[in-house]
């Protein structure tokens, strides 16, 4: 009688042991083991080895062919003509537009010569309209590598580049309570708003008629943006204030703060508008905390448009756009809390689609 | 003698040299060997010779930019090719086709074949048997003129026709 | 009055929830994104002994390089990473990498016994914390260390991308030497990159415009052999040949395999004519697939091997036209200003590149399969001859360069239009086309 509920007893207190410290033992980070890694098969391994050997040595090999191409190969680079002529043709009309893509592989911003000289430039004389600059005439964006919503003049060759702007501040003696962390310039990378193909390109290399000069706009936008960036920073600061009064809920978002929250993850959204996950639109559910930053697990709530594949690779680059651009945390009201706890963005590449 | 040697030498000189530009077809030797070997005989005064033929009457004709209909000019050339070939009957012809490079490979090809047949077409009309005449086509492969301008682009729109002597083969 | 302003705000937004002033999760969409290349870090390989310490570094390279190529990937150099992988068992700091921006991370392990060469790896979101997939391990020879970076590149960019890769894969070309108007021209093979090449003929004679079969195993190509163009096939391996039709009077060219290998579609001229034809290879049997007075050429089946894309010149110049895989009348696709040829059907069945030529420049462009949202990709004096890569990501091309000293190379640009290159070679090349991937 007794045994049966020492048994009896064992097992439960096992059972709430297991309930308790489960748990634990889950959160273990992932046990990194070879044995996860998928073993070849021998004819998996002897295909690649065979592989390796092709083509020529495996089968019935024409004899008299063999020595032809061991005995040939040389002749090809002692071949003089072939040589020169590769360097020639490169000097041709024909060089600009084939090197100028080549060019953008290199991931270092150009140094700008746009934000450096506008301030000083002069109003040119209305004589000095036909004086266009030579190096200057292709009146299109240069192609940078990267595409964005807004386009990015370079920045300048300190400037860190990063998915915000900042202007850079040094802590302010003179402002009392204010206390502002020094920050770094930063500034975003540089960007062309449309995919420049060579084709594209072309049309526009020989123009038409000559341009008048333009004045370049006063830096109007750069100001804009950072007397935003202060407006944001003080309404933070002012936020912060309030914080410990607020209540956690108060009115809806107004379409700015949506705006804003919206901007600040496209930003970071990274379409390979080529692939098969271009066509696929995904909506993921996201649990902010009161810092704006992401708490658990992005998840895909739907997707349309592509099969598997595409759909991982989509919310693939929608989760890697949420998670990036919190940073410290998405910029949100916190006396709205109860409004932005639970999102959904949607992500729909349709108007970046290849046109 | 010396006088004969020269010519002889000249006429080898010619033969091959027309060999090195259009006898594509078999690639090295056979041409040559026929030309050196058959045609050695006859000078470029010579109305049956090869080196007349390519001289005199005109082994080609040329053609509009993506067109392989004859121009007058060709058709008046071809017409004295044809009476050649009907009093040289020992002769077999085949009739290149050729294009200029502005084209696609494989297009221009067809067009080349296009041009050869126009010839052949026109000659055969003018009593020539057609079991003398073939054509073959060199798309863009083997220009006269390797210019890239209309200049060089109007010579290569050809179609050439190639003389072999019939009794050799 | 807060809840009044609310009310009507909510009101003027197009999107406005019910929701607004309850709570419930907050609905934004976000239809602009960026278009740049993802940051990746790749650390050398960790040898697993001494023997493979110079692979490590090698096969590194190799993938990195084959995945910045793709112009979808940028490279994080070794010197801005903060954490080394010294073991390829221990737990990666997420962290470290995040602080350097690399939102994926490949690290791997080698290991050599005698001329047996094992590479192990894992991909990893790095954002994200966790790994893309499972690892894999390779198993090889140590003188195909390069195939063996190429398979771990394509499967880093295949987790990446969600798509297929296609870096382990080959070309066959034309290579050529020699001034325009005496061009020596060979077939070659090399790996995609350029490295690895082989020659498979001599050059002897013209050949032209070859074609991988499906398994890549053999090529069909266009020879001078005989004295006139004739359609050709040759077997990789052996590198014997054999002439597929040899019909006196007529030449063959333009050849094309079935998506099943054992067909070919080619064009057989006779008496100026040129029409498209299938033939069965074993049996050497003849099926006349167009009829059309003008030049019909440049066939190419959809994967599936139901339609057949060619060029006809029936219009009066030359067009695009679709039909059904067993002939009959054809529809017209292209209709834009210029002339348009060498139609090639890409791999996933949803587009059609090919070559236009308009205003005295040469393009190559890319269509769907019913000739709408035509985009040009290139522009020169003289593109032609696109072949897709076996993903159906990039197009290589032939491109030749103006002028009495002109020349040809292959060119290599993204389906988007982007990261056009040369690809790297000693002399002049043309008419590429792509192995599928090995």
């Amino acid at each position: 009688m007794h045994i049966g509920h020492y048994i009896s007893g064992a097992g439960h207190v096992g059972l709430i042991g297991l309930v308790f410290f489960g748990g634990v033992f889950q959160s273990d980070p992932p046990p990194f083991e070879v044995t996860g890694v998928s073993v070849v098969t021998t004819e998996e391994f002897d295909a690649l080895r065979a592989g390796e050997h092709s083509p020529l040595p495996n089968t019935d090999v024409d004899i008299p062919v063999a020595p032809n191409l061991s005995d040939t190969a040389p002749d090809m680079t002692s071949s003089v003509d072939p040589d020169l002529d590769q360097g020639a043709p490169d000097a041709t009309e024909n060089a600009p537009p084939d090197e100028t893509p080549d060019l953008s592989d290199l991931t270092a911003p150009q140094p700008s010569e746009v934000t450096d000289t506008s301030p000083t430039l002069a109003p040119p004389e209305p004589e000095m309209a036909v004086l266009i600059p030579r190096d200057t005439t292709r009146p299109m964006a240069r192609p940078e590598t990267r595409v964005a919503p807004d386009p990015v003049a370079a920045p300048e060759p300190d400037t860190k580049i990063d998915d915000i702007q900042r202007d850079a501040t040094t802590p302010d003696q003179s402002a009392s309570e204010t206390v502002q962390d020094a920050q770094e310039a930063t500034a975003p990378e540089a960007a062309t708003t449309e995919i420049v193909t060579e084709a594209k390109e072309q049309v526009a290399l020989a123009p038409r008629a000559s341009v008048r000069p333009v004045l370049r706009p006063p830096q109007r936008t750069r100001a804009d943006t950072s007397n935003k960036a202060k407006a944001g920073a003080d309404a933070a600061v002012a936020a912060a204030l309030a914080e410990e009064a607020a209540a956690p809920s108060g009115p809806p978002l107004t379409r700015g703060e949506k705006d804003a929250l919206r901007v600040s993850v496209q930003n970071c959204w990274v379409v390979d508008v080529g692939s098969q996950a271009a066509n696929v639109t995904v909506t993921v559910a996201v649990t902010l905390d009161q810092e704006g930053k992401v708490a658990g697990p992005v998840t895909m709530l739907e997707a349309s448009g592509g099969d598997d594949q595409a759909i991982q690779t989509a919310f693939g680059a929608a989760r890697r756009a949420v998670l990036r651009c919190q940073r410290g945390g998405y910029k949100l009201p916190i006396e709205k809390y109860d409004h932005w706890r639970e999102i959904e963005i949607t992500f729909n590449p349709e108007k970046m689609r290849l046109k | 003698m010396s006088g004969f040697t020269k010519a002889a030498l000249l006429m080898a000189g010619l033969a091959l040299s027309a060999c090195s530009n259009n006898g594509l077809l078999t690639g090295d030797g056979s041409n040559g060997a026929a030309g050196a070997g058959d045609f050695v005989a006859g000078s470029p005064d010579d109305p049956t010779s090869i080196a007349y033929f390519q001289q005199t009457v005109g082994d080609r004709v040329l053609f509009l930019v993506d067109q392989s209909t004859l121009t007058e000019e060709g058709r008046s050339l071809l017409l004295s090719q044809a009476n050649w070939l009907l009093e040289n009957t020992s002769f077999t012809a085949v009739i290149e086709g050729h294009a200029d490079e502005q084209g696609t490979r494989e297009y221009n090809l067809a067009l080349g074949a296009r041009r050869a047949n126009a010839v052949q077409e026109f000659l055969v009309s003018r009593g020539v048997a057609a079991n003398r005449l073939r054509t073959v086509s060199f798309g863009k492969e083997r220009p006269l003129e390797i210019c890239s301008a209309e200049a060089c682009y109007a010579q290569n729109r050809r179609a050439v026709t190639i003389l072999t002597s019939g009794l050799s083969s | 009055m807060m809840r009044l302003f609310a009310t009507l705000l909510a009101g003027l937004m197009v999107l406005g929830q019910l929701a607004a002033a309850q709570s419930g999760p907050l609905r934004i969409e976000i239809t602009e994104g960026v278009i740049e290349p993802l940051p990746y870090a790749v650390p050398d390989f960790v040898a697993e002994d001494g023997g493979a310490k110079d692979y490590g570094a090698q096969l590194a390279r190799v993938i990195a390089e084959d995945l910045n190529g793709t112009g979808l990937f940028r490279e994080i150099p070794a010197k801005a990473h903060i954490s080394q992988i010294t073991n390829f068992a221990s737990p990666v700091q997420f962290a470290d990498w995040k602080a350097v921006n690399a939102q994926a991370l490949v690290t791997g392990a080698v290991s050599v016994s005698g001329n047996n060469l094992e590479v192990k790896f894992r991909v990893y979101d790095v954002f994200a914390g966790q790994e893309l997939g499972n690892g894999l391990r390779f198993k090889g020879t140590t003188e195909g260390w390069r195939r063996m970076a190429h398979k771990v590149a394509d499967a880093v960019y295949s987790r990446i991308t969600g798509e297929g890769g296609y870096f382990d894969s080959r070309v066959v070309f034309v290579s050529e030497t020699g001034p325009k108007n005496d061009r020596k021209k060979r077939l070659a093979i090399m790996d995609y990159d350029g490295a690895g090449l082989q020659y498979l003929t001599d050059s002897s004679t013209i050949v032209l415009a070859p074609r991988f079969s499906p398994k890549g195993d053999k090529v069909l190509y266009t020879s001078y052999e005989t004295g006139f163009p004739r359609v050709f096939i040759l077997d990789v391996g052996s590198v014997k040949r054999r002439a597929l039709e040899d019909q006196d009077g007529t030449m063959s060219f333009a050849p094309r395999f079935s998506p099943d290998g054992k067909s070919v579609l080619m064009s057989i001229t006779q008496g100026g004519n040129t029409d498209i034809y299938r033939m069965d290879i074993s049996s050497g049997r003849q099926t006349q697939l167009t009829n059309s007075p003008g030049i019909d050429t440049a066939p190419s089946y959809s994967p599936d091997g139901s339609k057949i894309v060619f060029e006809s010149d029936r219009s009066g110049n030359q067009q695009l036209y679709v039909m059904s895989a067993k002939g009959g009348e054809p529809t017209r696709i292209s209709f834009g200003q210029g002339r348009y040829g060498t139609p090639v059907w890409s791999p996933r069945g949803d587009l059609i590149a090919f070559t236009k030529q308009n205003k005295g420049r040469f393009h190559i462009g890319v269509m769907r399969t019913d000739g709408s949202e035509e985009r040009l990709l290139t522009a020169s004096f003289l593109d032609e001859g696109p072949t897709w890569a076996p993903n159906g990501r990039v197009i290589m091309f032939t491109r030749e360069t103006q002028g009495a000293k002109g020349s040809s190379s292959l060119y290599s640009v993204d389906v988007s239009g982007r990261n056009l290159k040369k690809i790297r070679l000693n002399g002049g090349a043309s008419d590429p086309s792509w192995s599928p991937l090995q």
